[in-house]
């Protein structure tokens, strides 16, 4: 069974782009969301193995949306990954901070670094 | 009782008569016996001596009459008891009345020098008693503060020395009265007063008042009134002295201000203050002239704390029937009666009076009528004297302070609007670049290796190509990233400056300490402000200090953001030459803050600075 993720990002163009690539390499988008409030209803009801969140989502920020993910989904929030075209090092301290498993630079996205973290994350 | 006797003596009414006549019959009497009792030792012909005794005392006492009879009664009880034949008068019948007459002749010379003498005495008694009353009245005259209110005191004086039951000194002519009379007091045939006493006095009395009185209250006037004239003219120049001197030393607090570089609102605070205080006034404010016919509050003041002015900055239309439209409207120092309609011209505070006058200034700043300098008085009743002319020579000598402040005003304005251009520039370049260009390489860059993912296995050359451009794609992105970082820090905007600090402390190449005690957000332009100092301090420690740590501690807790990185290098750092630090420099006092370095060589460097946090 594949791997179920949901994007939230606020640009159309990389959203698509990601969902071609991902599903290309085999990993099931099973949603996508531009804003805080979408993602939250995608989550509850679509409840996905992975959320990629964008930490700039328009004039919202990614990590208030990790925080509330993790605050207020009901039962066991999934592993949620930070996605940016910053680099880890600009966020490093609000990265460190944040309920998310781990930063993705989305030059990097892809189906192994996406397993990777989950795998190092249950261990 | 030597004093007690000679007042008996000097007094200048005489005994009682029936005193005088018990006297001289007790003296003759007595006389009689000590006669007898010397007819036993002494040649019989000397004790007529005996008897002028008491005609000397009677004469001096009494007067010349009752001498006269004295010395007659003296006789003829010489002649009775002492002349041969004893116990006959034998005057009128012997020859020995010779002797008799010559006693007699001597006896009336006797009772007339006493008499005279004591005439004499009296009468220097009397001067003496002058000369004492005019000296107190010299003193008390020139003693005087004011003239006026000396007098009284001195009449008074004057007339118990005299023995008169009162007496009134005025500065001017008197009506009649039945019940008094005058004397006129005069310098060289000018009048300068009136010496009023009581009517029906001695004729003897009238003339010495005339005589010896007036002509020395003539001169102590004279010499008061000179005394009080050079004291008023004394008085006067101590007081534009001190005038003088309160104007210059605003003037000075004025220049002290603009030299310590404090703010032009606090310049035009101290200006009002300084107005307020010179003229006396109530209120005062200082109003700008702007070209839409509206005037901006540029500062006030008030002399007590109650009402409130309004804010300053506040601005309002010139009412054509106001103060400020009459200044504009002349050019020149203006007044009007701050009634119910027109005091709305002069704020709340104003109006809050029922009644005053306010006082307009022109302040011409470079030939232009800049502003007006107002200053308002409390009460009808108090119209204030010569504040136009106090306000024009002060507003004259304050306009460079004025025109200075208005041009750093409109300095520090447009530094801080170059800063927050440039600041929003960047930041919007930066969200541009990211939202677009790399957003886009980075979608570019998933769709290339999607492409990657279709290839058919069978074609590895093609496969390789478009890894090989993804990689490349990345490699742009990697610099894309480098670039916007020097643009704009993106976490500063998302996570304000502790994060934001803390991504400098960890990127340091010296290791930092770092203390940030900031709450919440602070304006962007505070933010990036402090960011700045710290991120090119961190990089001049790195550059140049040899240091092993550096301190930086960011305390925001209060109005104002302070910020001081602190290293323990080599110190001997000029601000000077680093272009980065004046950079800082500009940064930071188009924010109204302060920026200092201290590095002295071998002991490290400091870079301190306050920034105030305004409305957050």
């Amino acid at each position: 069974m594949p791997l179920r993720c949901l994007i939230a990002d606020d640009s159309d163009h990389f959203k698509k782009a990601a969902r071609l690539f991902l599903e290309a390499e085999g990993v099931a988008v099973v949603g996508v969301a531009s804003t805080i409030a979408e993602a939250l209803g995608r989550v509850g009801e679509l409840r996905p193995d992975v959320v990629l969140v964008d930490i700039d989502l328009g004039g919202e920020s990614g990590f208030d949306l990790a925080r509330r993910l993790y605050d207020e989904g009901g039962g066991e929030p999934p592993p949620i990954i930070l996605i940016s075209t910053h680099d880890e090092q600009d966020f490093a301290e609000l990265i460190a901070t944040s309920p998310a498993v781990a930063f993705l630079p989305k030059p990097r996205l892809s189906k192994q670094a996406i397993d990777e973290i989950l795998r190092g994350a249950d261990a | 009782m030597r004093a007690r006797l000679l007042s008996l003596l000097l007094r200048a009414g005489r005994p009682p008569l029936l005193w005088g006549i018990l006297t001289g019959a007790a003296c003759v009497a007595a006389e009689t016996f000590i006669a007898f009792a010397l007819a036993q030792v002494a040649p019989r012909n000397a004790l007529h001596a005996v008897y002028l005794v008491g005609v000397l005392v009677v004469a001096f006492l009494w007067g010349m009459r009752l001498g006269v009879i004295t010395a007659l009664a003296s006789a003829l009880l010489y002649d009775f008891f002492q002349v041969p034949p004893v116990h006959v008068v034998s005057i009128f019948s012997t020859w020995t009345w010779v002797p008799l007459v010559i006693f007699l002749v001597v006896a009336l010379l006797v009772s007339a020098a006493a008499a005279l003498m004591r005439t004499l005495v009296v009468e220097a008694e009397e001067r003496r008693r002058e000369a004492d009353l005019s000296a107190r009245t010299a003193r008390l005259l020139l003693r005087a503060e004011h003239l006026r209110a000396a007098l009284p005191v001195v009449a008074r004086r004057l007339a118990q020395g005299l023995g008169l039951p009162y007496l009134d000194i005025a500065l001017g002519p008197v009506g009649d009265d039945p019940r008094h009379c005058t004397l006129p007091l005069t310098d060289d045939g000018a009048r300068i007063g009136t010496l009023v006493m009581p009517a029906g006095l001695p004729a003897g009395m009238t003339r010495r008042l005339r005589e010896r009185v007036v002509p020395s209250l003539e001169a102590v006037l004279m010499a008061a009134r000179d005394r009080e004239a050079i004291s008023t003219a004394l008085a006067a120049s101590r007081d534009e002295l001190a005038r003088i001197a309160d104007e210059q030393a605003a003037l000075r607090r004025v220049a002290t201000s603009v030299a310590r570089g404090v703010s032009p609102t606090e310049i035009f605070g101290v200006v009002a203050r300084e107005m307020g205080l010179i003229v006396k006034a109530d209120h005062t404010a200082i109003e700008r002239y702007e070209p839409d016919r509206t005037v901006v509050l540029m500062s006030s003041w008030s002399a007590s704390s109650g009402g409130s002015p309004s804010p300053v900055g506040s601005r309002r239309r010139l009412r054509e029937e106001g103060l400020s439209a009459l200044v504009l409207r002349t050019g020149q120092p203006g007044r009007i009666a701050a009634d119910e309609s027109t005091a709305g011209e002069l704020g709340r505070w104003a109006r809050d009076e029922e009644n005053g006058i306010a006082v307009g200034s022109p302040i011409a700043v470079g030939g232009r009528l800049w502003g007006v300098m107002i200053a308002f008085f409390r009460g009808l009743e108090r119209q204030p004297e010569g504040v136009e002319e106090r306000m024009r020579v002060f507003t004259e000598l304050v306009v460079t302070a004025i025109s200075n402040a208005q041009a750093r005003d409109e300095l520090a304005a447009s530094r801080a609007r170059v800063v927050a251009t440039s600041d929003e520039t960047r930041h919007r370049i930066e969200r541009d670049l990211h939202d677009g260009a790399q957003q886009r390489l980075v979608s570019l860059g998933l769709e290339l290796r999607t492409a990657e993912t279709a290839v058919p296995p069978g074609l590895p050359e093609l496969k390789e190509q478009l890894s090989h451009t993804a990689e490349g794609l990345m490699l742009v992105l990697e610099d894309l990233r480098e670039l916007s970082r020097g643009i704009h820090p993106a976490i500063l905007s998302k996570g304000g400056l502790g994060p934001a600090l803390k991504m400098l402390a960890r990127r340091s190449a010296v290791p930092v300490e770092l203390d940030v005690r900031v709450d919440g957000r602070l304006p962007e332009r505070v933010e990036v402000a402090v960011y700045y100092i710290v991120s090119e301090s961190l990089t001049n420690v790195a550059k140049h200090a040899r240091a092993s740590t550096v301190r930086v501690k960011v305390d925001a807790a209060g109005d104002a953001a302070t910020v001081a990185i602190r290293d323990d290098g080599v110190g001997g750092a000029n601000p000077g030459k680093g272009s980065g630090l004046i950079g800082l420099i500009d940064r930071v006092q188009a924010l109204d803050g302060t920026i200092e370095v201290a590095s002295p060589p071998g002991r490290g460097t400091t870079v301190t600075a306050v920034i105030p946090v305004g409305n957050r």
